[in-house]
C-alpha cells in the first residue's frame, strides 16, 4: 500500500466487535489497495468500528468508500459505527462541497 | 433630565436593543440587504434623536457609525468579523452613553476613545480604494442583483482518473455565493460491488450568486465534455435569503434522489407569488406603520403597571368582603350585585396580567449576545437555539429569571461545551449547542437549558462534597443527589477559576434567586451527552385562585390548579392506614394529615376531608378538617420571620378581614415525604 495507514484490532475474547484504524492518504489513489481487505473483515464480523484519525488526504473517493461500507453493514444487518476525526481544511472542504450532513449521519 | 430626555433615553433603549437584535442576525447573513439598511436606519435615528435632545456624544459616535454602514449599505464596504466587533462594542457603549454624566468616568470615557479610534480607521481604510470591493469591470455587475440558479452536475464515472477531485470543483461554485448543496449518492454501490476509481456521485446545488450562468460554466471547463452539466436560471433574486425557504428547499427535495425540474419550476412559482404577496404586505404596512403604531400599542412605564396590579389586588379583597357580606346578611336585593362585580373583577384581574405578561423573547437578545462574546473569548464554537421565545411571563419573574439564565448559560459555555478539537475528538459535531426551550405547562411556565457538552463529573462532584465535608466518604448517594450537591452554597468543581463561572457563587445563587419566584429548578446531566437544567415558574405572583381549606379554625389556601379532587374520609381510616397509603377509587394515595404535620392541638373531627394535589406525576393527598371552596387569594408576602418557611408561599387577606396563610403543596410534600 502506498501512504495508506491501517490497522485492525481482532475482537476480544466473547465479542465480535472489530476495529479499524485508517489514516494518512485516504484517496483514489490508495482506497483500491485497501479495499479487499475491509471486503473480508465485513464478510467475516457482525460488527466494526472505523476510526479514522490523521488523514492528509481525503477526496471523493474515501466519502463513496464510507457510504458504501455504511450501506452494506445496513444490507447486511450489521452494526457499524465511525469515529472520523479529520484536520480542518479537510472538513472545510468536505462542508464547502455539501457532504458534512452526509459525514454526520454516518 | 427633563421629560423629553427621558423619553428620548426609553425610545434610544429600545433602538440600541434592536441595533443588536439586528446585528446578530447580520453576523449570520452578511449579505442580507434588508438588515444592513435596518442597522443604517437605527443608526440615523440615534443619531438624529441623540443631536435633538442634547445627547452629543450619542449623536457624534453614531455619525461615524452611520457613515460606515452607509458605504456597506450601499455594496462599497464588506461587513467583516472585525466590523462586527466593533460595532458590538459600540452597542454596549452606546447603552452607556444614555446616561449624560457617563463620559466623566475615567473607564467610560477611555473606551469610548478607543472606539472612536477603531472606528476612524476603518473610515480611514474606507478612504483607501483597495480595500473597498473589487469589482471586475467586465462582469459589468456593479449594482446587480443577485440571481439564483439550479445545476445538476454528474460527472463521469471515470473522473477521478486524471486526477480531478470534484470536491474541489463544487468547493470554487459555491465560492461565487450563497448555497444549498444536494450531494447524490444513491448510486454508490455495496462494498462489494465498489470500484474506488469511479464517481457514483451527482450533485444538486442551488446557488445564489451575481455571477452569470456564463460564469458558473467555466468552472467545470476542463470537464464539461465527459460530464452532465444543467445550469438552469430559477430566479431573479436570491432564494436563498430567509431560514423558511432553505428550510422549504431542504424539506422538498432534500431527501430525493434527483429533483424534477418541473416540479421544481412549480415550487420557485409559488415562492415567487408569496414574495410579490409579501412584498405588498410590507409595502402596506410600511404605509400605515404610524397609524398602526398610534392604534396599536402605547408605552406605560411599569410603575404604572405595578400600581394597576395592586389596585386589582385590593378590589379583588374587598370585592370578597362583600361577597361575605351578602352571603351574611342575606341580602338578596344585592346578591346578583355581587356576583356581577365579581365577575367584572376576574375579568379585570386576567386584563391586568395579561398586561403585565412580556414574551421570553425579551431576554433572549442578552443571551444571544452573551453567548457570541464568550464564544470569541473561549475559542469555542457554540449555537445558541431557542424555541418558544413567545411564551410569556409575569415582568416580575423575568427580571428575577435574568441573572440565573445568564449564570446557567456562561456555565454551560466555560464548563459544558468542550473546545471544538475535543469535541471532534469525541466523535461529536464541532459546533456545539445550547439549546433554550420555554413552554407551558398547566399553570405553570417550563424552561429548559440544554448543551451537549461534557456533562457533569458525579466523580468530581462527589470527590468534592467528601473534602468540603458536606458528605462522608461512605455516604451512599443516588446519581440525582450527587447532582444535587451542586445548589449547596459555595461548592464549585471548577479546575480553573475564570471570570466567567468557578468562583463557588454558582448554582446555589441560581437556587435561591429561582426559589425566590417561587420556582423550582431540576438538574440531570450524562458524561459527555450534555446537562440539562429545568427551571419550573408559576404564571403569575400575585393573585391565585385558590381552594380555602380549615384545620381547627385556621384558613389555609391551597393553589386550584394543583388540587385533582376532593373526597370525605373517616377520620378512623387515616388512623389505621398502615404506611400513609389511603385506598380512594381503588387506588393506593399517600397521604399527609396537615393537623399532625402542622402540630394542631384539639380533636380531629370524624369526618375529614382528603384534598387530592397533583405532584410530579402522581397523586397526593393532604388531610384538612373543612373545605370551604373556592378562593381568588391575593398574594402578600409574610416578611422576614417567616422567610424559611418554605412550605408556606404568603398569605392572603379574607373577606372577614382574617388572614389566611397560603400553603405550597408542593413543598410541603417534598419536605414531609423526606421528614417522614
Amino acid at each position: 500500500m502506498r501512504d495508506i495507514k491501517f490497522k485492525m484490532n481482532q475482537p476480544q475474547k466473547g465479542e465480535n466487535l472489530v476495529r479499524i484504524y485508517l489514516g494518512g492518504d485516504l484517496s483514489v489513489n490508495t482506497l483500491s489497495d485497501l479495499l479487499p481487505k475491509i471486503r473480508a473483515i465485513e464478510k467475516d464480523y457482525s460488527e466494526m468500528e472505523i476510526n479514522i484519525n490523521e488523514v492528509n488526504v481525503f477526496d471523493l473517493a474515501s466519502i463513496q468508500f464510507l457510504v458504501s461500507l455504511q450501506k452494506s453493514a445496513e444490507r447486511h444487518k450489521k452494526k457499524i459505527r465511525f469515529k472520523i476525526d479529520l484536520p480542518k481544511d479537510i472538513m472545510e472542504l468536505i462542508e464547502n462541497a455539501g457532504f458534512l450532513k452526509v459525514l454526520k449521519k454516518l | 433630565m427633563d421629560n423629553f430626555q427621558k423619553k428620548f433615553v426609553e425610545e434610544a433603549t429600545d433602538l440600541i436593543n434592536n441595533l443588536e437584535e439586528a446585528l446578530l442576525t447580520l453576523e449570520k447573513k452578511p449579505g442580507d440587504k434588508d438588515l444592513i439598511a435596518a442597522v443604517f436606519r437605527i443608526m440615523h435615528s440615534l443619531k438624529g434623536g441623540g443631536g435633538m435632545f442634547g445627547f452629543d456624544a450619542i449623536s457624534n459616535f453614531t455619525h461615524n457609525l452611520e457613515t460606515i454602514y452607509d458605504e456597506v449599505r450601499n455594496d462599497r464596504l464588506k461587513i467583516t468579523e472585525d466590523l462586527l466587533s466593533i460595532t458590538f462594542s459600540a452597542v454596549d457603549h452606546l447603552r452607556n452613553l444614555l446616561n449624560p454624566e457617563a463620559l466623566n468616568d475615567k473607564i467610560i470615557k477611555k473606551n469610548h476613545d478607543t472606539l472612536l479610534a477603531k472606528v476612524a480607521q476603518v473610515l480611514k481604510r474606507m478612504s483607501n480604494p483597495e480595500s473597498k470591493i473589487q469589482q471586475d469591470s467586465s462582469d459589468n455587475l456593479v449594482g446587480s442583483n443577485e440571481k439564483t440558479y439550479f445545476l445538476q452536475f454528474t460527472p463521469n464515472e471515470s473522473i477521478m482518473d486524471n486526477g480531478t477531485n470534484p470536491l474541489f470543483l463544487i468547493e470554487e461554485l459555491c465560492g461565487f455565493g450563497t448555497s444549498l448543496i444536494f450531494p447524490r449518492l444513491h448510486k454508490v454501490p455495496l462494498i462489494s460491488k465498489l470500484d474506488t476509481n469511479k464517481c457514483y456521485t451527482s450533485w444538486e446545488i442551488f446557488l445564489a450568486t451575481e455571477k452569470s450562468a456564463g460564469q458558473l460554466k467555466e468552472v467545470f471547463i476542463f470537464v464539461e465534455d465527459d460530464s452532465q452539466l444543467e445550469i438552469i436560471k430559477l430566479a431573479d433574486f436570491n432564494l436563498l435569503t430567509d431560514k423558511d425557504t432553505i428550510e422549504e428547499i431542504e424539506k422538498q427535495f432534500e431527501s430525493k434522489d434527483n429533483i424534477d425540474i418541473n416540479e421544481l419550476n412549480e415550487f420557485v412559482n409559488e415562492l415567487d407569488i408569496k414574495r410579490k404577496n409579501l412584498k405588498v404586505t410590507v409595502k402596506e404596512k410600511l404605509n400605515s406603520f404610524t397609524k398602526e403604531n398610534i392604534i396599536s400599542s402605547i408605552r406605560v412605564d411599569s410603575d404604572k403597571i405595578d400600581q394597576l396590579m395592586n389596585l386589582v389586588s385590593e378590589l379583588v379583597t374587598t370585592q370578597a368582603s362583600l361577597s361575605l357580606y351578602v352571603e351574611e346578611k342575606q341580602v338578596y336585593e344585592l346578591n346578583q350585585l355581587s356576583e356581577n362585580i365579581e365577575n367584572i373583577t376576574r375579568q379585570l384581574r386576567d386584563t391586568a396580567f395579561s398586561i403585565s405578561l412580556i414574551p421570553i423573547e425579551t431576554m433572549l437578545t442578552r443571551f444571544h449576545r452573551l453567548i457570541r462574546d464568550l464564544s470569541v473569548e473561549f475559542n469555542k464554537n457554540i449555537e445558541f437555539i431557542t424555541e418558544g421565545a413567545e411564551t410569556e411571563l409575569d415582568k416580575t419573574l423575568v427580571q428575577g429569571l435574568t441573572d440565573p439564565l445568564m449564570h446557567i448559560i456562561r456555565n454551560s459555555v466555560d464548563h459544558g461545551i468542550e473546545p471544538e478539537k475535543e469535541r471532534i475528538e469525541k466523535g461529536k459535531t464541532p459546533q456545539g449547542m445550547i439549546y433554550l426551550k420555554a413552554y407551558y405547562s398547566g399553570a405553570h411556565v417550563v424552561i429548559k437549558i440544554q448543551d451537549d457538552g461534557k456533562g457533569i463529573d458525579l466523580d468530581v462532584v462527589k470527590k468534592k462534597a467528601i473534602e468540603k465535608n458536606y458528605i462522608t466518604a461512605d455516604a451512599q448517594l443516588t446519581d440525582k443527589e450527587i447532582l444535587d450537591l451542586i445548589f449547596i452554597p459555595g461548592f464549585s468543581t471548577a479546575e480553573n477559576i475564570t471570570d466567567v463561572s468557578g468562583r463557588g457563587v454558582g448554582m446555589d445563587v441560581v437556587k435561591k434567586k429561582i426559589d425566590e419566584i417561587r420556582g423550582t429548578v431540576d438538574l440531570e446531566s450524562k458524561r459527555n451527552i450534555g446537562t440539562t437544567i429545568t427551571i419550573k415558574l408559576p404564571l403569575t405572583l400575585s393573585i391565585i385562585d385558590g381552594l380555602l381549606v380549615e384545620i381547627n379554625d385556621t384558613k389555609y389556601v391551597m393553589p386550584l390548579n394543583l388540587v385533582d379532587k376532593i373526597y370525605a374520609v373517616q377520620h378512623e381510616k387515616f388512623v389505621k392506614a398502615y404506611n400513609n397509603l389511603v385506598i380512594i377509587d381503588g387506588e393506593q394515595i399517600p397521604f399527609y394529615n396537615l393537623r399532625n404535620e402542622f402540630s394542631v392541638v384539639g380533636q380531629p373531627l370524624e369526618m375529614e376531608q382528603l384534598v387530592t394535589v397533583k405532584y410530579e406525576d402522581k397523586r397526593v393527598g393532604l388531610v384538612v378538617d373543612n373545605v370551604i371552596g373556592e378562593y381568588q387569594a391575593v398574594l402578600k408576602p409574610l416578611g422576614k420571620l417567616y422567610i424559611n418557611h418554605d412550605i408556606i408561599s404568603g398569605a392572603t387577606i379574607l373577606g372577614d378581614g382574617t388572614i389566611a396563610l397560603v400553603l405550597d403543596t408542593n413543598k410541603i410534600i417534598h419536605e414531609f415525604s423526606f421528614k417522614n
